[in-house]
């Protein structure tokens, strides 16, 4: 008995284990986001952060006005400078992909404008320029 | 279900194996599908060993004293829920125990990390699986929870009494799973070092792990302290014992390194740093459950013998030489992208906290492997105490608790000193107002303890100003109510304050240890019924003797009530519990009263000081009588055997060595003698748990995923779209 249920467990074992290498399917799946999109996508984020974190630290005090505007125009240069770094790296964008996110595109753009923004007054100039755009 | 269990071992190890040599072809060859392949075998591994310790627990479960384990850690008397935590209390099962954890959390990470750092998780995967084939190794060769018995006893030798408590059923899983958490991101960093990846990605991905192992840590270091608290029956919480220090010494590295890696986030900087804080915090996991099962080191929890010592030393050296040698051989690329911007700055008070947290570690390492250092140097094998210790634990602590409360008042990157004048006006004068008020009740003598009080009102006056500003702004912006924007202010920068809960926590704990050191009144006394003392102005009256005799154990003990001023405040209740041993050489009878023994302690938990005593009642006015029966009952059993007495009569002598027990026990009510008692009396003691809890809570709320609403790409002018990015989180 005990020797059936360890042969059970081989044999479920190695069926679990030896299934990617049976598939061809996974290597091009997996080809699509290459490490570069990767660290650029964690870079980003490590910018919002740090460009939520600055304005928290105005609103709490801790940054003048001044300070806040130039720390904020360098974190917002740098990322943006980091998404135009992963348009660049995404250009091998699957077609499916691309076709949603042309479509997210035109949607977002003829989106309204929220009414109430949570953005410092300071952006006022900002969501002009967004507008136009 | 031994054979069972042992196969499964080595199926485990196999799979270890596998999964190894899997991960590292597919990384060097560039075929994901066997990086996959080595990934299912993390996720099978962890199935196979959930199989192997239900086995083993199964066994514990149904007195199966066929497993060597099961006959010598635990009994037919052992409570079901001490059964299951009789299997951790093992050498060999909390081994298992160990790679269990290490598998099901592999497989977490491995699973959630499976379509990102493509190039980093196979180097991790071998790293984590290599771990597990150690732990494995040393389960089926060195020290088997399977091995079964040829001759095996009707009844087990029962779980060490000292175990029999609420927290050490689950101290070891959380300390466990916090040794096992941190080598997700020492395996991360490995990859990390070899692929050359050493930027962000890694640190975002293993973040919520390495504040895991540092939750679970500090979890199992805090239920530690509660059991020694209620079960040792010193009345200490923390007595600097080497295994203690061991939890403490990866929970100090990786405390420096959560907050070291922020500034590695937001500005690339000490990325030698982190990666060394990583690996070392993963070496010092290591080395702390070597020291609990390699026994190397005296302690009053090394539960090991030292078969397991070259082993782990050959792995805490190949971790050392290894971790050195990536770190030196990338030094090129692991250098900084930018540079300090100002000293005051937030980054510059992490790093001054960094250098107080590993001072703080080092100053714990030197005393906790002194006794070993001084053998190999003089040959003598010398100890240092809790005062060592004390010296330069304590200005240290102080330090750490003052920036846990400058940290959160400086702005990242640089600050004015105008905006440094507006932050620490409100904290500074909270602490000034603890000051006088301290000096006013006569708390000026302990200085030290004034100190702790007066950093620990900063800190909170800090976190309580932030938490007070980042409300007001949030109302301001969403005009909801006060304690709805404080919900949602939490709730939208969860890292930074669930980080300040977890300061505010800290330096309460800190407040609590102060207070209870530094103003504790002790008192070792001996009392007969009816017999008081005085401490602190408590009246502590011995009311009652109290005994009891079951077949599990015989409990002596004390009715104690303590009054103020003539009025009653509380009745405590303490006892000592023996254990029957199973060393028939300490006699029929006085096996009862000379095995294991544990102590209930009396206490009330207060808010203001915790009445806290425990009995030792001096068993020698019993000896003669339990003596004289030993040697009755061993004539009457020699005889019975001899004459081919009939089980019935054997079970009859066994009846009436039960009552005589009893008898015996009753004897503590009806001929009382004196007991010694331990009182005292523990200013805030309670305050360390609930410090705790807030760190605890903190934690949580930290280690809390975000809504992942910025994830969707937006394409717009570059401007709008972080704009947009921004708004959706």
């Amino acid at each position: 008995m005990e020797f059936v249920a360890v042969l059970a467990i081989v044999a479920l074992v190695a069926l679990v284990v030896i299934a990617p290498l049976r598939r061809g399917r996974v290597e091009q799946v997996e080809q699509r986001e290459s490490s570069e999109v990767a660290e650029l996508e964690a870079e980003k984020d490590s910018r919002y952060a740090e460009i939520r974190d600055a304005e928290m630290d105005f609103r709490t005090g801790k940054l003048s006005e001044a300070d806040y505007r130039q720390l904020d125009r360098t974190l917002r240069g740098e990322a943006v400078a980091i998404l135009r770094q992963l348009d660049r790296a995404g250009a091998g964008e699957p077609p499916e992909e691309a076709a949603q996110r042309r479509a997210e595109e035109y949607a977002e753009e003829r989106a309204p404008e929220p009414q109430a923004d949570e953005r410092p007054p300071e952006h006022a100039e900002e969501r002009s320029q967004q507008r136009s755009a | 279900m031994a054979t069972f269990g042992r196969a499964l071992l080595i199926v485990a190890f196999a799979l270890t194996l596998y999964g190894i040599g899997a991960s590292l072809y597919g990384a060097i060859a560039h075929r994901r599908a066997w990086v996959d392949s080595g990934r299912r075998a993390v996720y099978s591994l962890a199935g196979v060993l959930t199989v192997a310790f239900v086995v083993l627990e199964a066994a514990f479960l149904r007195n199966d004293f066929s497993f060597s384990v099961v006959a010598t850690h635990s009994s037919t008397t052992t409570p079901t829920g001490y059964k299951m935590a009789a299997a951790w209390s093992s050498q060999e099962g909390s081994l298992l125990l160990w790679v269990w954890l290490l598998s099901l959390w592999s497989s977490l990470v491995l699973y959630l990390t499976r379509r990102r750092v493509r190039e980093i998780a196979p180097y991790a995967t071998a790293v984590l699986l290599g771990f597990g084939a150690f732990f494995l190794m040393l389960v089926i060769f060195f020290a088997s929870p399977f091995k079964t018995l040829a001759n095996p006893p009707l009844q087990g030798t029962g779980l060490d009494a000292l175990l029999l408590h609420p927290a050490m059923m689950i101290h070891p899983p959380m300390l466990y799973s916090g040794y096992t958490l941190c080598a997700v991101p020492f395996a991360f960093a490995i990859g990390a070092l070899i692929t050359r990846q050493v930027n962000v990605e890694w640190v975002q991905i293993t973040r919520r792990f390495a504040l895991g192992a540092w939750l679970f840590l500090g979890i199992g270091i805090i239920l530690g302290a509660r059991w020694s608290y209620t079960e040792l029956g010193w009345g200490g919480y923390w007595g600097w014992d080497a295994v203690e220090n061991a939890s403490l010494l990866p929970w100090l590295t990786m405390t420096a390194y959560i907050h070291s890696i922020m500034i590695q986030e937001k500005r690339g900087m000490l990325k030698v740093w982190n990666a060394t804080l990583v690996l070392a915090t993963g070496t010092l996991a290591i080395l702390g459950t070597f020291l609990v099962r390699s026994g190397i080191l005296d302690s009053i929890h090394a539960f090991g013998a030292s078969t397991l010592g070259v082993p782990f030393l050959i792995l805490i050296g190949v971790m050392i030489v290894g971790s050195i040698g990536l770190v030196v051989g990338r030094r090129g690329i692991l250098r900084s992208e930018h540079s300090l911007d100002s000293f005051f700055s937030r980054e510059a008070i992490f790093i001054v906290q960094n250098i107080v947290l590993v001072g703080m570690a080092f100053v714990v390492f030197w005393g906790t492997f002194f006794p070993l250092i001084s053998e190999a140097v003089t040959g003598t094998k010398t100890s240092v105490g809790p005062p060592w210790f004390d010296r330069y634990t304590v200005p240290l602590a102080l330090v750490l608790v003052v920036l846990t409360g400058v940290g959160p008042l400086i702005a990242w990157r640089r600050a004015t000193l105008a905006n440094l004048r507006r932050n620490f006006v409100v904290p500074l004068l909270v602490a000034l107002v603890a000051l006088v008020a301290l000096l006013a009740i006569g708390a000026g003598d302990q200085p030290k303890a004034l100190l702790m009080f007066v950093a620990a009102a900063f800190v909170i006056g800090c976190v309580g100003q932030e938490l007070f500003r980042g409300t007001r702004a949030r109302q301001t912006m969403s005009k909801e109510a006060a304690p709805v924007a404080l919900v949602s202010l939490v709730r939208r920068n969860r890292r930074r304050y669930g980080g300040y809960i977890a300061h505010v926590g800290f330096a309460v704990l800190l407040l609590a240890v102060a207070a209870s050191s530094s103003f504790q009144h002790a008192k070792d006394i001996s009392l007969t019924p009816g017999q008081s003392t005085r401490i602190d102005g408590y009246t502590v009256r011995y009311t009652q003797a109290t005994a009891a005799a079951t077949a599990q154990k015989i409990s002596l003990g004390a009715r104690v009530d303590i009054s103020k001023a003539g009025k009653h405040v509380t009745t405590l209740r303490t006892t000592r519990n023996f254990y029957p041993s199973q060393d028939t050489s300490l006699g029929i009878v006085g096996r009862f009263f000379n095995g294991d023994s544990d102590s209930v302690v009396g206490l009330r938990a207060g808010v203001g000081r915790d009445l806290w005593t425990v009995i030792n009642p001096d068993l020698k006015p019993l000896q003669p009588i339990i003596n004289q029966g030993d040697a009755t009952f061993r004539t009457a059993m020699t005889t019975l055997v001899r004459n081919g007495g009939s089980s019935a009569s054997v079970n009859k002598l066994y009846q009436l060595r039960d009552t005589a027990i009893a008898g015996i026990t009753q004897r503590f009510i009806t001929h009382p003698w004196a007991a010694d008692f331990r009182i005292l009396v523990s200013p805030l003691a309670s305050w360390i748990w609930i410090g705790a809890i807030i760190i605890a809570l903190g934690g949580l709320i930290a280690i809390w995923p975000m809504p992942h609403g910025a994830a969707r790409r937006v394409r717009a002018g570059y401007a709008a779209r972080v704009a947009r990015d921004l708004a959706r989180s």
